[in-house]
C-alpha cells in the first residue's frame, strides 16, 4: 500500500505525541510517586471539629522514627496550626479538613496541592528533601478575605528538628 | 409574506420579529455587547495584576470582576454568538424557510436579553456574585456571606443564569426539531453542511447538560431565597454541588467549541477549494465527542476524596476524548496540504484557531492526567490552558463574522482591515496568555504571586489591551462596510457551497426563490405550481412524481397548496414573556430577607441559632407580584394568538417521519425535564447514601395519603387519554367532561397535598429544618408545579373550548397535553416510594 509521506509524517507525529503523553502519566505516577489521596472515604462533621479527636488541636505529631503526621485544619481565612514545622527526609503526612467552605492547601514550588473539602478529610504522605520555608496558599475561592489565606511550612534540617513543647 | 411587517429601519421590526434572520442579527449584536462588558471586566482585573498589591479594585471588587467575566464570557457570550449564526444559518443551510417554532425563537432571544439586564442590575444590588464562575458550594450559599442584604446581587445573578438556562433550553428544542424535521428534500443527515452538523450536536449535548445545570440553579436558587438546606449544611453539599456542576460544566467545554469548529471545517473548505478530507469520519469524531463529553466530569474533581479507582477511570476517559480530536486537527491539516489556499481574513482567523487549539489541546491533555494536576491544579497552567481552547474558539468565530459579513450585512469589507485585525489580535492573543504558561506557578484565584513572575504578568496585561484594542479595529472594519462598502455578490467566495450563498446578500425574507430541493445530487430551486401544471399536461414531470412517491411524499402533494400558506413573522408576546419573567425575577432575588422574616415568625428557636434577621419588604414582595401578573396576561396572550409557522410540505425528515413538528417539540422538552428531574432526585439519592440511607426515616407522617394521591395521579392520566378519544370523536361535551374531570383529580392532588404540607408544619417540621426537610418539600414541589403547571394549561384549554369550540377539528393540542401529563405523572410513581416507602 502506497502511504503518501505527509501521511507518514504525520503519523509518526502522532505516535511520538502519544508515546509522549504516557511517559509523562508514567513518570509522574512512578518516578514523582506522590501517594494519592487517600480512598477511605472518612468523613467528619465540620462544625464539629473541636469536639474531633485529631483536630481540636491542629499539630505535628511523631508516630515512628522518621514519621509524622499532621492535622490541619483550614477555615476562612487561616491554616492551622501555622507554621507547620517538619524534618527533612522524613515520611510526612498531612491529613486535612475544612471548618467552613472548600479550600485547597498547596505548598507552593512541591506537588502538595489538595482540594479541602468541607467533611472530608484529605490525606497525604510527602518527605521534603529540602529544608527551608515553604509558602502554604489556598487557591480555591473561599470569600473576601481568600486571598490573605496564607500559612508557612518549615522544613527544619534533620539534626536541627524537634518537636516543641505541647505539639506532642 | 406579511404585510403588516415593519421594515428593518423600523424599531417595532426588532421588537416583534420571530424571522430566523432577525433574531440570529439580534443575537450577533447582543453578543458582542456582553463581549465588550466582560472584557472590560477582564482588563480592570488585568492592571490589578501588574504588580503583586497593585490595587484598583477593592478585594470584592477584583472577586466581583473576576467571577462576572467568567459568567458573562461563558455564558452571554460564546453560547449566545454561536447562537445567532445558527439561527441565521443553519435554516439557510438546510433549505428551510425558518425555525420549527419561530415564536419560540424570539423568546429564546428575549430571554437571553432580559437574562443579560438582570445581571447588569445585580451590579448595583449591594455587589454581584463574587463566588467563582463555578459557583462552588457552600460558599454559595447566604450563610457564608457576611449579610442577608448583601445577597440580593447574587441571588440576581443565580437567576439570571437560571433565565438565560430556560432560553438555551427552548432553543435547543426548537433547532432539534427543525434539523430533524425541515431539511431540504434530498438532504440526507450525511449531506448536512458541516456547520450544521456541529450545531446539531451542540444543541443534543445542550439539551441535556444545561438541563442539569438547571436542576443545581433551581436547588441553589431555593437555598438563597426559601433558605432551604441543600448547600448550607456540611452533609456532602460540597461534593452534590461539584458533581452537578461538572456534569454540566464540561459538554459545556464542548458545546461553546463545536459550534467555532464548525465555522472552521467551513471556511476551510471554501478556502481551500476542497471538500474537508475525511468529512464522514469528522463527523463520526464529533458524535463521539458529544457522547463522551458526559463520561468525563470527574477530571474537575480529581483532588478532592473521590476514589482513586474512579479518578483513574476519569483519567482514562477525559485522555481518550483527545483522540477524536486528534482526527479532526489532521482532517484540517490534510485539507490544507490537498487544496489551494486563499489567505483570506477568514481563513486566517480559522487557520489561527486551528493553531491555538492545538496549543491549547496539548497543555490539556497534562491536566487530564491525576498525578499531574497535584502540581498543575489551582495554577496559571490551568488559566492558560482554558483560554487557548475558548479563544481559540472565539478565534474561529470571528472568523465566521468575517465569513459571513458580506452575506447578512450585503457588503463586503475591507480585506487590508481584516488582515490588519488578524494581525493585532494574533500578537496580542499570544502575548496576553502565552506568558501565562511561563508564570504558571501562579496561582489562580488571587492577587498576589511571587515577584519573580512580575515580568510575565506584565507582559499578559500589554497583551490583554492589544488583544482587546484589536476588536476596536474590528469594530471599525465592520462599521466602514456597513457605510461605505461595495455591495456584496450573492457567493462573494468563489468556492463556498453551502446553499446560503445561492441567493441573494442579503437573503429575502423568505429566503428561497422557490422550494430549495437536492433532489437531483445539487441545489435547484424547484416551483411547485408550475411542475404540477406541466404534469396535468402529461409533460416532463411525470418522472419526478415517481420519484417522490418513492420518497413517501405522495400524500403530502394534496397539501401541498398549503406551502403557499400565509407564515407569520411578528408577535410581541414573545418580549413580553421575556418581560414578565424579567420582573418576577428582580422581585424573587430581593426576597431572602423576607423569608428570613417569615423564618422567625415560624420558628424563632432556629432562626436564633442561624442568626437570621430578615425584614419584610414591601418593595421586592411588590416586584414579584407584578411580575406574575405580567406574566399571566402575556402567557394568556400568547396562547391566544393565532400564529401560522406552516411545516415544509415536502422535507426529508429521518428518523423522525411520522412525528408532527410540535410532538416532537413536546417529546425534547421533556427529555430534558428528564434530566431537570432525574438531578433533582439524584441529589436526593446522593445526599441520603452519603448520611447513611437509613438515617432519616421517610418525611410524610402518612403513608395513605401518598397512596391515595397516586391513584389520584394515576386516574387522571386516563382521563386525558378519554379526552383525545372525545376530542378524535368531535365530541364537545365529552371532551368537556373529561378535561373537566382531569382538572378536578389535580385539583385533589394539590389539596391532599396542602394538607399533608400544613400538617408537617404543625409540626415544626419545615423547609429549613433539615437536609431531609429541604429534599422532601424542594422535590416534591418541583413536581407540585409541575401539575400546577398542567392545571393551567388544562383550565385554558377548557377556556378556548367553551369559547371557540377549539380541538375538536384539530385533536393534536389534547394529545400534546396528555404527553406532559403522562410524564408527571410516572415522575410522581417514582417518587412516591423514594419519599413515603424507603
Amino acid at each position: 500500500m502506497n502511504i503518501h509521506t505527509y501521511e507518514k509524517l504525520w503519523l509518526v507525529g502522532a505516535m511520538l505525541l502519544i508515546v509522549g503523553f504516557i511517559a509523562t502519566v508514567t513518570y509522574g505516577a512512578v518516578g514523582v510517586g506522590v501517594t494519592m489521596i487517600d480512598d477511605s472515604e472518612e468523613t467528619i462533621d465540620p462544625t464539629q471539629l473541636d469536639e474531633d479527636e485529631r483536630f481540636s488541636e491542629p499539630r505535628v505529631e511523631q508516630v515512628g522514627e522518621n514519621e509524622y503526621d499532621v492535622y490541619v485544619v483550614a477555615r476562612q481565612f487561616m491554616f492551622q496550626p501555622d507554621p507547620i514545622e517538619v524534618p527533612a527526609g522524613s515520611d510526612v503526612t498531612f491529613y486535612v479538613t475544612s471548618a467552613d467552605v472548600i479550600h485547597s492547601f498547596s505548598v507552593a514550588g512541591t506537588n502538595v496541592n489538595t482540594m479541602v473539602i468541607p467533611g472530608e478529610v484529605s490525606t497525604m504522605t510527602v518527605e521534603f528533601d529540602e529544608p527551608g520555608e515553604y509558602g502554604i496558599v489556598c487557591n480555591e475561592y473561599c470569600g473576601s478575605g481568600h486571598h490573605a489565606m496564607e500559612a508557612m511550612l518549615i522544613v527544619q534540617p534533620e539534626d536541627e528538628f524537634e518537636l516543641e513543647e505541647g505539639e506532642n | 409574506m406579511a404585510d403588516d411587517f415593519p421594515p428593518m429601519t423600523s424599531i417595532k421590526r426588532w421588537l416583534v420579529t420571530t424571522n430566523h434572520k432577525d433574531v440570529g442579527i439580534l443575537y450577533l449584536v447582543t453578543a458582542m455587547f456582553f463581549l465588550l462588558f466582560g472584557g472590560i471586566l477582564a482588563l480592570l482585573f488585568r492592571v490589578q495584576l501588574w504588580s503583586s498589591g497593585y490595587s484598583i479594585l477593592s478585594d470584592s471588587g477584583f472577586n466581583q470582576s473576576v467571577s462576572m467575566h467568567g459568567l458573562l464570557m461563558v455564558f452571554w457570550f460564546l453560547s449566545p454568538i454561536a447562537s445567532g449564526f445558527a439561527n441565521y444559518l443553519v435554516p439557510l443551510q438546510i433549505g428551510a424557510k425558518d425555525l420549527a417554532f419561530p415564536r419560540l425563537n424570539a423568546l429564546s432571544y428575549w430571554l437571553y436579553l432580559f437574562s443579560g439586564i438582570l445581571i447588569g442590575i445585580s451590579f448595583f444590588q449591594g455587589g454581584t456574585f463574587a463566588g467563582g464562575w463555578t459557583m462552588y458550594a457552600p460558599l454559595n450559599v447566604p450563610m457564608y456571606t457576611p449579610a442577608i442584604e448583601a445577597t440580593t446581587g447574587g441571588n440576581a445573578t443565580i437567576l439570571a443564569l437560571t433565565m438565560f438556562v430556560v432560553s438555551i433550553t427552548l432553543g435547543t428544542v426548537n433547532f432539534l426539531t427543525t434539523i430533524h424535521r425541515s431539511r431540504a428534500e434530498g438532504m440526507g443527515l450525511w449531506n448536512m453542511p458541516l456547520f450544521t452538523w456541529s450545531w446539531l450536536l451542540t444543541v443534543w449535548m445542550m439539551l441535556f447538560a444545561f438541563a442539569a445545570l438547571l436542576a443545581a440553579l433551581l436547588l441553589l436558587a431555593t437555598d438563597r431565597i426559601l433558605l432551604t438546606q441543600y448547600f448550607a449544611t456540611d452533609q456532602g453539599s460540597s461534593l452534590l454541588w461539584a458533581h452537578i456542576f461538572w456534569f454540566f460544566g464540561h459538554p459545556e467545554v464542548y458545546i461553546v467549541f463545536f459550534p467555532a469548529l464548525g465555522i472552521m471545517f467551513e471556511t476551510f473548505q471554501t478556502f481551500t477549494g476542497r471538500r474537508l478530507v475525511g468529512r464522514k469520519w469528522v463527523i463520526i469524531a464529533m458524535v463521539l465527542v458529544a457522547v463522551q463529553s458526559f463520561l468525563v466530569w470527574m477530571h474537575h474533581m480529581f483532588l478532592t476524596t473521590i476514589n482513586l479507582e474512579i479518578k483513574t477511570l476519569f483519567m482514562a476517559t477525559t485522555i481518550g476524548i483527545s483522540l477524536p480530536f486528534d482526527l479532526m486537527v489532521f482532517a484540517l491539516i490534510y485539507t490544507m496540504v490537498k487544496g489551494r489556499v486563499r489567505f483570506t481574513t477568514p481563513f486566517l482567523f480559522s487557520l489561527g484557531a486551528l493553531v491555538l487549539f492545538i496549543l491549547g489541546g496539548i497543555t490539556g491533555v497534562f491536566l487530564g492526567a491525576v498525578v499531574l494536576d497535584y502540581e498543575f491544579r489551582g495554577t496559571y497552567w490551568v488559566v492558560a490552558h482554558f483560554h487557548y481552547v475558548m479563544v481559540s474558539g472565539v478565534t474561529a468565530l470571528v472568523a465566521g463574522l468575517y465569513y459571513w459579513w458580506p452575506k447578512i450585512s450585503g457588503k463586503m469589507y475591507n480585506e487590508t482591515l481584516g488582515k490588519i485585525h488578524f494581525a493585532v489580535y494574533f500578537v496580542g492573543f499570544n502575548l496576553l496568555y502565552f506568558p501565562m504558561f511561563l508564570a504558571w506557578d501562579t496561582p489562580r484565584r488571587v492577587f498576589h504571586y511571587q515577584e519573580g513572575m512580575e515580568i510575565w504578568h506584565q507582559m499578559a496585561t500589554v497583551g490583554a489591551f492589544v488583544f482587546g484594542f484589536s476588536f476596536l479595529i474590528m469594530f471599525y472594519t465592520f462599521g466602514k462596510s456597513l457605510v461605505s462598502g461595495p455591495d456584496a455578490p450573492d457567493n462573494p467566495w468563489e468556492f463556498a457551497r453551502t446553499a446560503e450563498w445561492a441567493i441573494p446578500s442579503p437573503p429575502p425574507l423568505e429566503n428561497w426563490p422557490g422550494r430549495p430541493s437536492y433532489r437531483s445530487g445539487h441545489l435547484e430551486f424547484v416551483d411547485d405550481a408550475a411542475e404540477a401544471a406541466a404534469a396535468t399536461d402529461g409533460g416532463t414531470a411525470t418522472g419526478t412524481d415517481l420519484a417522490r412517491a418513492d420518497h413517501g411524499h405522495g400524500h403530502e402533494l394534496d397539501t401541498h397548496e398549503h406551502e403557499e400558506e400565509h407564515a407569520d413573522h411578528a408577535s410581541i408576546w414573545p418580549l413580553g414573556i421575556g418581560l414578565g419573567v424579567f420582573v418576577l425575577f428582580v422581585g424573587l432575588g430581593g426576597m431572602t430577607s423576607s423569608v428570613a422574616a417569615l423564618i422567625e415568625s415560624l420558628d424563632p428557636a432556629y432562626a436564633e441559632a442561624a442568626g437570621l434577621d430578615g425584614e419584610f419588604s414591601y418593595l421586592y414582595s411588590g416586584i414579584t407580584l407584578l411580575g406574575l401578573a405580567i406574566l399571566t396576561y402575556v402567557l394568556f396572550q400568547f396562547g391566544l394568538e393565532e400564529f401560522n409557522a406552516p411545516e415544509m410540505a415536502i422535507a426529508e425528515r429521518w428518523p423522525f417521519e411520522n412525528v408532527g413538528n410540535t410532538k416532537l417539540g413536546v417529546w425534547i422538552f421533556l427529555a430534558s425535564d428528564v434530566v431537570v428531574f432525574g438531578a433533582a432526585i439524584g441529589a436526593y439519592v446522593f445526599m441520603r447514601i452519603y448520611a447513611g440511607w437509613h438515617t432519616w426515616g421517610p418525611v410524610p407522617d402518612h403513608t395513605w395519603a401518598g397512596l391515595l394521591n397516586t391513584y389520584i395521579l394515576l386516574t387522571s392520566s386516563f382521563t386525558v387519554i378519554l379526552a383525545l378519544v372525545m376530542a378524535e370523536r368531535g365530541n364537545k361535551k365529552g371532551l368537556l367532561a373529561t378535561l373537566g374531570a382531569t382538572l378536578v383529580l389535580g385539583l385533589t392532588f394539590m389539596g391532599v397535598k396542602t394538607w399533608e404540607w400544613s400538617d408537617k408544619f404543625a409540626q415544626e417540621d419545615f423547609w429549613f429544618s433539615g437536609i431531609e426537610y429541604s429534599l422532601y418539600y424542594v422535590t416534591t414541589g418541583l413536581h407540585g408545579l409541575h401539575v400546577l403547571l398542567g392545571l393551567f394549561l388544562a383550565s385554558f384549554m377548557i377556556f378556548r373550548i367553551v369559547t371557540i369550540d377549539a380541538y375538536l377539528e384539530d385533536s393534536r393540542p389534547v394529545e400534546f397535553f396528555g404527553l406532559y401529563w403522562h410524564f408527571v405523572d410516572i415522575v410522581w410513581v417514582i417518587l412516591f416510594p423514594l419519599f413515603y416507602l424507603m
